[in-house]
């Protein structure tokens, strides 16, 4: 009863003016902190701000150099990189799986039990030797449509693992390994190793990781793209080096995983040559190391790549989220001209927008899809003779097949063979996009204004909450200037939009 | 945008008036000079406002961690279940984005935003009153109430509006003329000042004034 007489209150009294209103100085307030501290003010600052009859700008100045608002403004940020965990298993080998109370590879069992998907059984062996290594294994065999298979069982071990260092846990003996190298010579500490039956998951399973452990490394990367963020307004340092500098952040957990577990997987690498030695647990803070040049802040960074894991995907959001445009498909509908030519920048129905994307995504060519690696000219030359001599002899490798351009299927491909992929359909002017890499497209549309102006568009409506539309073009002009000439300093930026009279009325 | 403002005010100065009032002749001695005579000629109807108006923003309604933080912000608890947070749990059903499914923020006031809200709102309500503020800031009375006296009840009301809405009237409030209807409603049906105060909580918390800015 209570509840409906309280909704009956808020009915009666919900009704707000719809005419346009001028704030006071405590609504005025209000509002600013609710936006860039994400709460309410204190009542003793609404108190003071009364008996003033004024915003101070020192407390406005304060509210800007506050840690709340670097949350608020890197909360923004992730409306525009759509930074979030990466969603499929980095390299699913070196994942321990958990059943029955104890931990094991799945997707190893088949090398080293012979028998895909299957865990030891629940016994402890205590015959192993200084590696963990199993002295002592049993071969158990089920039947099956008549037929009998056999594989082997080597029974668990204690371990504590790394994650968990107050609390061992079960783990099955091949698994639990420590070996560096395997019997077949295999180094156990490469990528090599992943499929080799001699290899384990390292001393307290450094080499390996749960789901769970797996997600603290996911977090990490998408986290990082944040740190860039906040770093650059704690430092006071342009808004545009979070796109441009050559930095990467690392904190306990991803240093952890560039240490041990990265040269397993192979969709990341390191992305620096001095990985700092933070403990595993230390997730707030925040070392920054420098990156080689090929590097171009968030834009190659591991979260970013990881999250838009295609050329044309990391393209497209760029063009959306920090070029405020949008491609839109054309009316009607793509027309499907079969066999007509593979070019999509020349393609009746997707040169719309593929003239743009082809050019802007090959920003991207060196970078690996699905995968934050660099792709160095040395292991990918742009030009393979050998690859556009097999497209002319055939017999080509994978490597050829995957990588090149060696299966013509129209005249368009013809002056493309023998070339990486990434480079095919350039044109002059475009074809050293993928070596200059996604910095030299924001150094253009940094000459150009266009970053600045939609960094500016974007805070206008994360502030003023206006559709596009509803922006006034010269005050866009007079604001995004404004941004410029403070050297692109963001809470220079978002103090111009809170201290215009534009802020002040509300309708 | 400033040649809206000087539109605007040349706009008001000719605004004609909608009621017809007496006009006191001017004290003091009469003028000499002949009066003006006003040529009427019919234009049409018409505004005498310039149509543009001065830029304003829109009116928003606060994201989910912004409302969770405002409201633990005044009554010093969060919305929970045994030990977890509701506001995280209900987050996808909320319209907060994960940036992999769904990328923007829902932010209307939308019918499951409001159920949402009344139930924080309820259990914030009750934990405030029953620790009376000890767990956060605020005190949900403010030192001078007493139960018995309608003067301090009013001004609690007062005090609750303020912290809660952050509304500083110039002049008389009508809201307090409501809330105060809506205590004395809530009390002659309960008699019981806790449920009466906890009502009035949440029909703070449940209004625009609070969730909006």
């Amino acid at each position: 009863m209570n509840t409906i007489l309280a909704m009956a209150f808020v009915a009666a009294h919900a009704e707000t003016d719809p005419s346009e209103m001028i704030l006071s100085p405590t609504e005025e307030a209000r509002a600013m902190s609710i936006q860039i501290r994400g709460v309410i003010p204190t009542l003793e600052e609404l108190e003071a701000i009364e008996s003033a009859g004024a915003i101070d700008e020192s407390l406005l100045d304060e509210w800007l150099a506050s840690s709340e608002f670097e949350e608020q403004v890197v909360r923004h940020h992730q409306s525009i990189f759509w930074n979030s965990p990466y969603q499929n298993d980095l390299e699913v080998r070196r994942v321990l799986f958990f059943s029955n109370g104890l931990y094991y590879r799945k997707q190893t069992s088949q090398y080293v039990r012979g028998q895909s998907r299957t865990s030891c059984s629940d016994w402890e062996n205590t015959d192993v030797d200084q590696w963990n290594r199993p002295q002592t294994v049993l071969e158990q065999s089920y039947t099956q449509n008549g037929q009998e298979f056999t594989y082997l069982d080597e029974g668990w071990v204690w371990v504590t693992p790394y994650w968990n260092p107050t609390t061992p846990i079960k783990v099955c003996a091949f698994d639990a390994r420590t070996n560096p190298i395997s019997e077949t010579g295999v180094d156990c500490r490469t990528r090599d190793s992943n499929k080799d039956s001699g290899c384990g998951c390292g001393p307290n399973l450094e080499w390996c990781m749960t789901r769970t452990v797996q997600t603290v490394y996911k977090e990490a990367f998408a986290e990082e793209l944040s740190v860039r963020v906040k770093r650059a307004l704690s430092e006071a340092r342009p808004y545009t080096d979070i796109l441009t500098e050559d930095i990467t952040y690392m904190n306990g957990p991803l240093s952890f995983y560039y240490r041990n577990i990265d040269s397993y997987v192979g969709r990341t690498s390191a992305p620096a040559e001095n990985i700092p030695e933070l403990d595993y647990f230390d997730t707030d803070t925040w070392v920054a190391v420098a990156t080689p040049e090929e590097h171009s802040g968030a834009l190659t960074s591991a979260g970013w790549l990881l999250r838009h894991q295609t050329n044309r995907g990391r393209a497209s959001r760029f063009y959306e989220g920090f070029l405020c445009s949008t491609f839109v498909p054309p009316t009607g509908g793509i027309i499907d001209e079969g066999l007509s030519t593979p070019d999509l920048s020349l393609k009746r129905g997707c040169a719309d927008c593929h003239a743009r994307l082809e050019p802007w995504r090959a920003y991207w060519g060196r970078w690996g899809e699905v995968s934050s690696q660099y792709i160095t000219e040395s292991d990918y030359p742009t030009y393979s003779e050998n690859c556009a001599e097999c497209a002319e002899d055939g017999g080509c490798n994978n490597f050829c097949r995957n990588n090149y351009m060696v299966d013509p299927i129209h005249a368009d491909d013809e002056p493309y063979i023998g070339w990486y992929l990434p480079y095919v359909y350039l044109k002059q002017t475009q074809s050293a996009h993928p070596d200059t890499g996604p910095s030299a497209w924001v150094t253009d549309v940094l000459s150009d204004g266009t970053l600045a102006q939609c960094v500016t568009q974007n805070a206008v409506t994360w502030l003023y909450g206006w559709e596009v539309d509803e922006i006034d073009p010269e005050l866009l002009t007079e604001w995004t200037r404004a941004f410029e000439q403070s050297g692109y300093s963001y809470p220079a930026l978002v103090k111009t939009l809170l201290i215009d009279e534009t802020y002040g009325r509300r309708k | 945008m400033r040649p809206f403002w000087i539109a605007l005010f040349i706009g008001i100065g000719c605004r004609a008036q909608d009621v017809e009032e007496t006009i006191e002749p001017p004290a003091g001695e009469p003028s000499n000079e002949e009066a003006s005579t006003v040529d009427e000629t019919v234009v049409g109807e018409g505004d005498l406002e310039p149509s543009e108006s001065p830029e304003s923003r829109a009116r928003m309604r606060m994201t989910i961690d912004q409302l969770q933080a405002s409201m633990k912000h005044i009554t010093g608890v969060d919305w929970m279940s045994g030990n977890r947070v509701l506001w995280d749990e209900y987050r996808t059903s909320l319209g907060v984005p994960d940036y992999q499914e769904t990328v923007n923020e829902d932010l209307s006031a939308n019918v499951i935003f409001q159920k949402f809200l009344q139930d924080a709102s309820t259990y914030s309500c009750q934990e405030w009153i029953a620790h009376d503020g000890s767990a956060g800031l605020y005190p949900f009375f403010s030192d001078a109430y007493d139960e018995g006296n309608l003067d301090t009840i009013s001004d609690n009301l007062r005090y609750l509006r303020r912290l809660v809405h952050g509304h500083f009237p110039v002049g008389e409030d009508p809201m307090i003329q409501s809330l105060q209807e809506l205590y004395t409603l809530v009390y002659q049906r309960t008699e019981d000042h806790t449920i009466t105060w906890n009502t009035v909580c949440v029909g703070l918390f449940t209004h625009p004034d609070f969730y909006t800015y």
